[in-house]
């Protein structure tokens, strides 16, 4: 089943001489259980597509689809509450509240959608087992690891139950062991809950984990395709970090 | 690109916090231009009054009692030696009519002949009077009633009415102000309008060139006669200063708390500034600016930023002060001057207005400073001053006790006036500096009641103000000491107005009053009745008592006061309002020859019931025994209440300036009619008791009126405090709020979230701060004894507190409303990424 679907989306910045096209006709489907990995270089237009696929900036032409809601065709705060409901979002510095506890921060989307009591206790806790970040629910953003804070990001993003998570750099501030260790959580969410994710990532490794890789230059989508052909060819064109 | 180049792009790209702050310094500005130019415009026409009667004089002769001296004394003077010359001046109060108008006019009988050598004037048209019916007026007098050369003018004064010619208009020179109420006679012929032939009031004495004004008083002391005073020139009105004392320290009160609001604001404001733009500042340092440099970056942005604002305040402050002066022209009843725009107002205010920005600014330029150039190499947690705030809250422990011991102590009158504002000023900055002590466990209270109905929004919104406790203090701040003390002054406002009111509702009690012209507030100087008015109001059917009064203004002691003179008939408690003894031992005393004294007297002369008070006479100092002090807003409290019999023989006082008239029961409408009649037919003023207290209420309004004003100035530069710092919070906040937008949160909800945030510094500012201002009040109030002689009455009011906190919550709610609108339409792209 698709979740998401983009149909010809460019997206244009500025005006006349200094306009910018940071995307030029994207396509692009993704379907239920799908582990996406978005790569591409600095200034490709990678991070764009991601906030365009969450809604969270419109395109300037083009379809999203998210569930089969085109995302144009509503307003911004019925976008808010579909992402919300719908999709979980994982950023590079993680962008937990500092002043909530760790368990605050995963329930807030949730209270936030006007739900109270035992079910958001319930999938909050669940949450943070699934991260296995249960015994520092207390703690404050502060007080953790980086990856420990993108561990409470990540069950933020689930808690919700999310059709489809949108990571954007996940690992990027952390180092490579806690870069793996996000990584294999990742993947274990897609192979064992069967979770839809799309991940923009610039690193070759963390985009291993990947089934499908969707590569990106000047705005348009160079390579599609399985994880480990995408890779091969990328790595033989030089595609590195932005 | 130099630091002052990069300061003016910061401030480009700043618009709304550079208005913000450069609001702030407007108005405080404005307001100590405001006040300090009005107070400056009355002293000087006080004092200009008092320079255009003496003149070039080195010396004057005053008379001790108000029927003047001899005319000889003239000759004597002008055979001493060392005397130039000598000019013999009466001046009396009269009432001028011009067709339909009519007017309180300071007329002066002048010899001709040489006045010119002793005032300072320039004709504007034609010449000195000469002959028996001539006049000369004052230029801005002869404007006002619209008279020019060869207008017929009437005079009203004790001997009738009589009729003049304008024959010359005059205007001061060497001075900018105009006299005001004034006109000019020959003295022969004042002499006669006054019912004073052959005496004079003063005389003018110019010493000769070589010889010293000193030397001269000496010569003279030993042959003057009794009665007589000689001294130097006054150049300022005791009673006048006293009338006008209180209310300029109400207005020193206000502006002391304006400055310290805008202090806090500013501090604020550039605290924020620096915190923000902390990153740069460590790129700034990475690339070679030395902590010298950035500090002084920081303060000269605070200078500009003063110096901007501080003009614009300068012209707010004219603005202000014209109103100011209405207001006192109205409380004192008289035509002042257009604005006398001196610099030193100015000067002061400008001082002020860069003195506190700079002082505001220099903390964090300090910080800005020490900013490690490391930061600007990674991502950074805006820093804030909630260190500088934790280490200032044990200071909180000792100012308020330190402020309660300077209360007392200036409440028991062991302090200068003055000392009541530090006091209180203090105890309120210890409340905020004890704010972070509190913060937490309050917020988190109220955000848990809150959650009711704005549900998880208040949540958020708690948790971000006591993330930063040092930003959320100075807000919170600003709010308990604009509520604090808006809420107390208005209370003591109040007080005050209903002291008055107990006051004249207690000592003028009357059915009818007739009289000349209102009297001087500030002098009690009023024009005399004619002669034979109170003959002809006796035989007026239905008239139950008469109670004729004079105002004689008189020394006692080193102060000038004014002598009330009645004959005390009605009911012995209803004549004044007791300070100190009763109704029927008052009564009975000033008719055994005691006086009664005016409240801010007895408070300054240390005097009770059983002690004395001296009143110089015409037979020297006589001590007078009191028999009551009395609460008393005529001549700012500096008054001594005589019987007709008592002044008769001390001060040798004749004349009436008004009728207190009571009314038999039934025949209200009868005397009244009657009274009508005599009055239209002889040019007298008839005030009934409604019109009367209609007269001091139009007066307290407008001093209420301008007391409000400052409150609203007040609550005015609060708002803008909680603007800029809502503001400047959802600066800081921007990726958060942008996470929030994405992961969840609909406009709405940081709409809410905003408005949250407002709510709880409202709820922890203002709640505290009505109840601090409940205090204020009544610390007011304790104060006034050393002001009035007496202390205001304190009246809690609910219904105030009450008003002022549904006031401060709506000024917060409106001030939420443009950073709510900004934080919800925030570019959430670009708030991901802001820092």
């Amino acid at each position: 089943m698709t979740i998401l679907e983009v149909c010809n989306v460019t997206k244009s910045y500025g005006s006349g001489d200094a306009r910018v096209a940071a995307l030029r006709g994207v396509s692009a489907k993704i379907e239920s259980g799908e582990f996406v990995a978005i790569m591409g270089p600095s200034g490709s237009g990678k991070s764009t597509l991601l906030t365009i696929l969450g809604g969270v900036e419109s395109p300037t032409s083009g379809q999203v689809l998210l569930e089969g809601v085109d995302l144009a065709t509503i307003d911004e705060d019925e976008r808010t509450k579909l992402r919300r409901r719908r999709l979980g979002f994982i950023f590079q510095s993680f962008n937990l509240l500092p002043n909530l506890t760790a368990e605050e921060n995963v329930r807030l989307p949730m209270e936030l959608d006007g739900r109270r009591g035992a079910p958001v206790k319930e999938k909050a806790d669940l949450a943070l087992e699934l991260v296995e970040m249960a015994h520092r629910r207390t703690h404050l953003p502060s007080a953790l690891s980086g990856g420990e804070q993108q561990r409470i990001a990540i069950a933020r993003a689930l808690a919700i139950g999310p059709a489809i998570v949108l990571a954007d750099e996940p690992t990027g501030n952390l180092d490579s062991r806690q870069s793996r260790r996000i990584s294999a959580l990742l993947e274990q969410l897609v192979s064992e809950r069967g979770q839809t994710i799309v991940m923009v990532t610039h690193d070759a490794t963390v985009a291993q984990v990947a089934r499908r890789v969707i590569t990106i230059r000047d705005g348009l989508i160079e390579h599609d395709g399985a994880a480990s052909d995408v890779l091969q060819r990328t790595e033989l064109l030089g595609v590195k970090e932005e | 690109m130099s630091l002052a180049k990069f300061s003016l792009r910061e401030a480009r790209s700043r618009p709304g916090r550079i208005v913000l702050t450069f609001l702030s310094i407007a108005i405080g500005v404005g307001a100590v231009v405001a006040v300090l130019l009005a107070t400056t415009t009355s002293r000087t026409a006080q004092r200009e009054m008092l320079k255009a009667v003496s003149g070039k004089a080195d010396l004057e002769l005053v008379s001790d009692t108000p029927n003047g001296f001899p005319y000889d004394v003239v000759s004597m003077i002008r055979e001493a030696s060392g005397v130039k010359l000598a000019a013999p001046v009466l001046n009396r109060v009269a009432v001028l009519f011009v067709g339909e108008k009519r007017a309180r006019a300071q007329v002066f009988g002048i010899d001709p002949r040489i006045d010119q050598q002793v005032r300072d004037y320039e004709f504007v048209a034609g010449r000195m009077p000469e002959k028996y019916d001539e006049m000369l007026l004052d230029d801005s007098f002869a404007q006002s009633l619209q008279v020019q050369v060869d207008d017929p003018v009437k005079v009203l004064a004790r001997g009738g009415i009589q009729e003049f010619r304008v024959v010359g208009i005059v205007r001061p020179s060497g001075t900018a102000i105009a006299l005001g109420s004034a006109a000019y006679l020959v003295l022969p012929s004042a002499q006669s309008v006054f019912k004073a032939a052959g005496n004079i009031d003063q005389i003018q004495i110019v010493v000769s060139d070589d010889t010293e004004a000193s030397q001269v008083k000496q010569n003279l002391q030993s042959v003057l006669p009794e009665g007589v005073t000689l001294r130097a020139p006054r150049t300022s009105s005791d009673m006048t200063q006293e009338t006008m004392f209180a209310t300029e320290n109400g207005l020193r009160m206000a502006i002391a708390f304006a400055i310290l609001i805008a202090i806090f604001i500013i501090y604020n404001t550039f605290q924020m500034a620096v915190g923000e733009r902390r990153k740069q500042l460590g790129i700034l340092r990475a690339v070679g600016a030395t902590r010298g440099q950035v500090q002084w970056m920081i303060l000269r942005e605070a200078l500009w930023i003063s110096i901007v604002g501080s003009v614009a305040g300068c012209l707010l402050g004219v603005w202000g002060a014209n109103y100011l002066n209405q207001v006192t022209e109205l409380l004192m009843n008289v035509k002042l001057p257009g604005t006398q725009l001196t610099p030193l107002p100015f000067v002061v205010a400008v001082a002020v207005g860069i003195a506190v920005s700079l002082l505001g600014a220099l903390a964090p330029a300090r910080r800005a400073s020490r900013v490690d150039p490391l930061e600007a190499m990674r991502a950074i947690e805006v820093q804030h001053n909630d260190e500088v705030i934790r280490r200032a809250t044990p200071l909180g422990f000792v100012l308020i006790p330190a402020g309660f011991g300077l209360l007392w102590f200036s409440a028991h009158d062991y302090l200068p006036i003055g000392a009541d504002i530090v006091a209180i000023v203090g105890i309120l900055l210890g409340c905020v500096l004890l704010i972070p002590v509190l913060l937490s466990s309050v917020s988190q209270a109220l955000a848990t009641g809150m959650e009711r109905f704005m549900g998880v929004e208040s949540r958020l919104a708690q948790k971000q103000l006591t993330q930063h406790v040092g930003r959320t203090t100075l807000t919170v701040g600003v709010l308990f000491i604009a509520m604090s003390t808006s809420a107390g002054m208005a209370g003591n406002v109040l007080d005050n107005v209903r002291n008055v009111t107990d006051w004249y509702s207690r000592a003028i009690l009357g059915d009818f009053f007739v009289r000349a012209s209102m009297p001087d507030l500030a002098t009690g100087a009023s024009a005399d009745l004619p002669e034979g008015t109170g003959d002809a109001l006796a035989k007026i059917d239905g008239i139950q008592s008469m109670d004729p009064m004079r105002f004689v203004s008189a020394q006692s002691g080193e102060s000038s006061v004014l002598v009330v003179v009645r004959d005390f008939v009605g009911d012995p408690e209803k004549l004044f309002d007791l300070v100190e003894g009763t109704g029927a031992a008052t009564v009975a005393g000033l008719r055994a020859g005691k006086a009664v004294v005016g409240s801010v007297l007895a408070e300054r002369l240390n005097i009770g019931i059983g002690d004395t008070i001296p009143l110089e006479t015409a037979d020297g100092t006589v001590q007078l025994d009191v028999a009551a002090t009395a609460n008393d807003y005529m001549a700012g409290g500096l008054t001594i209440y005589l019987t007709r019999d008592v002044a008769g023989k001390l001060l040798n006082v004749s004349g009436v300036d008004a009728y207190v008239i009571q009314a038999e029961s039934g025949k209200l409408k009868h005397v009244e009619d009657e009274l009508q009649r005599y009055c239209q037919a002889n040019g007298l003023l008839l005030q009934s008791y409604a019109d009367l207290v209609k007269v001091i209420d139009d007066m307290i309004n407008g001093v209420i009126a301008s007391l409000w004003m400052l409150l609203a100035l007040g609550c005015l530069i609060a708002t803008l405090g909680l603007v800029n710092t809502l503001t400047m919070n959802i600066l800081e906040q921007t990726r958060e709020i942008g996470m929030l937008r994405v992961v969840a949160m609909t406009r709405g909800q940081v709409r809410r979230m905003i408005f949250a945030q407002a709510t709880l510094l409202g709820l922890i500012g203002l709640i505290p701060g009505a109840i601090a201002g409940v205090f204020v009040a009544y610390a007011i109030s304790l104060s006034a004894q050393s002001v009035l002689g007496h202390a205001i009455a304190f009246h809690f009011r609910p219904g105030l507190v009450l008003g002022c906190l549904a006031v401060g919550i709506v000024v917060v709610m409106l001030s939420s409303l443009i950073p709510a609108e900004r934080a919800a339409r925030l570019q959430l792209s670009a708030a991901l990424h802001y820092e």
